[in-house]
């Protein structure tokens, strides 16, 4: 067990490493999410009344779309070269590598988040540091980087690479995007926790199922 | 013994017969519905195709997880064929269902559920072939293919039960009563049990069919490899 | 410790790659693998450090079979392929550090140092791997391959890349290897460059493992007729090809005969696996009725 955690702890501490010395992730992510923000504006004529209610649903497909971005990535520096191989003789349980990986991409999203929700709020004016939101939040971006992560450590060594990413994470995604969207509309609507908290166990469910499935196929991923 | 091919012939023959008879009792045998009319017949069809979407789905998720267990690039023709059959079905369900959505419901389509979980999965199990084009070596196109698809299923009941969450107003044939129920005569009960056999057999003709296809397709592949390499051989000895 | 691998087949689809290969080693053993390209070299060495899993075989270590997909056999290999394996954003330093964390050895920051030092990196240990030269990088890839202290070394033509520094420096660091106690499995384009440290050579043809052939101290002119048999259908080949350009017949793997142009019509014996060891005497590939 101390082993395991060292060993997820030294993972985690190079994708970190990787990603603060060249900053590429980050740095495309936090561009495209304000970019939409602005896009969204123009093209949907927010009046405020709306705004409120309409918020979470933008927020969030700001952040899955800016999110998939650096999905893509994530595995750019294990394919590159071939480090893949590497990672897998030193790994006794190889289901770490993947947790690893997931823990660092929900990271990125939690930096992801916490730098876009300010900048929503005073865009438009509106208080979006609301706990329930950022619980609501965080729960989708566990699902969506879980199931992301696993697939774009598919589509790392397909052909198509980018271009597949995102067909294949969206469609699997949709009870994630529909309770995350529905849950953010609840709590910014100030409805009663009653009237909400089964998305809330959507999300829950859905990231439990995504992260099972994922420790249990990770090996066929990695092992020819 | 008949030789496989013959025994494919009948069973093509039977299931070709089964459809129309299962024809004759849409239309000469099932009473019409006394509020949708006409329409209505077009339900047998399309209940019966929507459960060859699921059952396609369904039979290509089992693959799914026996070749993870122990590879077999036969049973990743299977698990390849079935996705394909099925999302015929599905288009053909979701077809249908339009055909008969439109002067029920006065709409060609709506967020129901049924019919918003049924067109994602279908997205789903395109993109499947899409992963699939992707990859050039025959067991990893197998393996991540087979992956996707068991998070692919995996994701379909909660989809639905989302879905659901939100409004519905498509018919509830079995079970609890919801809006626009349905009342059915054992006239249209057994038609539609009748439908659903002879698409089931329908079904097995097409899969097996197509999975010797492409086992076929992939021996070819094989064969230019294998010629390759022999004079690929020829080059550096010879 | 000894190993031995018994038996490894692989084959996509139809198309063997690998055709009932055997292998023993011993400690202390270095044994270089020699064959064209496509013979399935690679392949073989990715089933014996446990990336690949072959159809068929079983490894047997001091006599006790352990699983090749184990995570324990993974660990006592070292692999240094064509690929460099390292995170090209980290220093030389960091890569090592990280990699010694995972095999839980938790070398100190000195003894990091010295093995950037005995690769001869002392002074770009540094620098991130991206601004490295294919030279430095490789020196790097051995060094890091090195750290876990592995039992077995498995080397994908590692000379690639070296200058004749580097060469000199990973003949010593094979030679130090042996005397560790370590077994070493490489392969090689330059046998006779070879000949300096290896104990015996190996080569695949087409998926078939010869027997290994000792050096014991004997030049590669004497080596290489043992190795290239004339027995072998490959040798025959080659010393035919020489002689007259006739056309050849592309044999089919059902066994049916395909003729070019020329149209010369012959029945042709299929070389079975068996007839392709060295051992089988005269006669895998017989061309008749010219």
């Amino acid at each position: 067990m101390k082993n395991w955690l060292s060993t997820l702890k030294t993972l985690i501490w190079k994708d970190l490493l990787q990603e603060w010395r060249s900053k590429d992730m980050l740095t495309a992510m936090l561009a495209f999410a304000i970019l939409s923000i602005f896009i969204f504006n123009y093209a949907m004529e927010l009046d405020p009344r709306q705004r409120a209610e309409l918020a979470p649903g933008i927020l969030w497909v700001v952040i899955t779309f800016s999110g998939t971005l650096g999905l893509n990535r994530s595995f750019v520096a294990e394919q590159e070269q071939g480090s893949f191989d590497a990672l897998v003789m030193a790994v006794p349980g190889l289901g770490s590598i993947w947790l690893a990986k997931q823990i660092s991409n929900f990271l990125m999203m939690l930096v992801l988040i916490v730098i876009v929700l300010p900048v929503y709020s005073l865009l438009y004016n509106q208080n979006l540091f609301v706990p329930g939101l950022l619980l609501t939040l965080i729960l989708g971006a566990w699902s969506f980087s879980a199931a992301g992560t696993l697939l774009a450590s598919m589509t790392a060594q397909t052909r198509m690479r980018d271009l597949l990413l995102p067909v294949l994470l969206f469609p699997i995604l949709m009870p994630v995007n529909m309770a995350v969207v529905k849950a953010g509309m609840g709590i910014m609507s100030g409805a009663a926790l009653a009237s909400y908290q089964v998305w809330l166990t959507v999300l829950l469910v859905y990231g439990i199922i995504m992260t099972t499935i994922s420790l249990m196929v990770f090996d066929y991923v990695i092992l020819e | 013994m008949l030789s496989w091919n013959k025994k494919i012939s009948f069973l093509a023959i039977f299931s070709g017969v089964l459809i129309l008879l299962a024809f004759g009792l849409v239309l000469f045998y099932a009473p019409v519905e006394q509020n949708m009319g006409l329409v209505q017949k077009v339900f047998y069809f399309h209940v019966a195709a929507a459960w060859l979407g699921m059952l396609g789905f369904l039979v290509a998720a089992v693959c799914a997880v026996l070749y993870l267990r122990k590879p077999n690039l036969t049973l990743d023709a299977v698990a390849a064929s079935s996705v394909e059959i099925g999302l015929l079905f599905t288009a053909i369900a979701n077809f249908t269902g339009m055909i008969w959505a439109r002067p029920v419901w006065n709409t060609w389509w709506t967020w129901d559920p049924r019919l918003t979980t049924m067109t994602i999965m279908a997205f789903t199990y395109i993109a499947y072939f899409l992963l699939r084009r992707g990859i050039d070596d025959p067991a990893k196109k197998a393996r991540f293919g087979s992956i996707y698809l068991i998070i692919g299923f995996a994701t379909v009941p909660l989809t639905f039960f989302s879905a659901r969450l939100l409004r519905t107003i498509h018919p509830t044939i079995f079970g609890s009563a919801g809006t626009g129920e349905m009342a059915m005569t054992p006239a249209m009960y057994q038609t539609m049990g009748f439908s659903i056999f002879a698409f089931s057999v329908l079904f097995a003709v097409f899969l097996i069919v197509r999975s010797r296809l492409r086992l076929n397709q992939q021996w070819l592949e094989e064969q230019e490899a294998l010629e390759q390499e022999e004079e690929f051989g020829e080059v550096i000895n010879g | 410790m000894q190993i031995e691998l018994q038996g490894i087949s692989k084959s996509y689809g139809r198309l063997a790659v690998l055709k009932n290969c055997d292998l023993q080693l011993e400690s202390g053993q270095l044994l270089c693998l020699l064959g064209n390209n496509g013979a399935g070299k690679t392949t073989l060495l990715r089933i014996v450090s446990g990336l690949l899993s072959p159809d068929k075989g079983k490894l047997l270590v001091d006599d006790i079979e352990l699983s090749l997909k184990s995570p324990e056999w993974r660990r006592k290999c070292a692999l240094v392929a064509h690929k460099t394996f390292l995170y090209q954003n980290l220093s030389g330093l960091e890569n090592l550090r990280f990699f010694s964390k995972l095999y839980q050895h938790d070398l100190s920051e000195k003894e990091l140092r010295d093995r950037l030092a005995e690769a001869g990196l002392a002074r770009a240990g540094d620098k991130q791997v991206r601004s490295f030269s294919r030279g430095m990088q490789q020196r790097l890839t051995i060094a890091r391959a090195l750290l876990s202290n592995p039992d077995v070394v498995i080397l994908d033509e590692p000379f690639t890349g070296l200058d004749k520094d580097g060469s000199a420096l990973l003949m010593r660091m094979l030679a130090d290897l042996k005397r560790g106690g370590a077994m070493v499995l490489m392969t090689s384009h330059d046998p006779q460059a070879a000949l300096a440290v290896t104990d015996g050579f190996v080569r695949l043809s087409r998926g078939v493992l010869s027997e290994v052939v000792w050096v014991d101290g004997r030049g590669w002119s004497e080596i290489e007729p043992l190795l290239y048999d004339v027995s072998t259908p490959a040798f025959e080949e080659q010393s035919d090809a020489g002689e007259t350009s006739r056309s050849k017949p592309v044999l089919g793997p059902t066994g049916r005969l395909r003729t070019q142009e020329t149209g010369t019509i012959g029945s042709i014996t299929t070389p079975s696996s068996d007839c392709l060891r060295p051992a089988c005497g005269s006669g895998g590939r017989g061309v008749t009725e010219e």
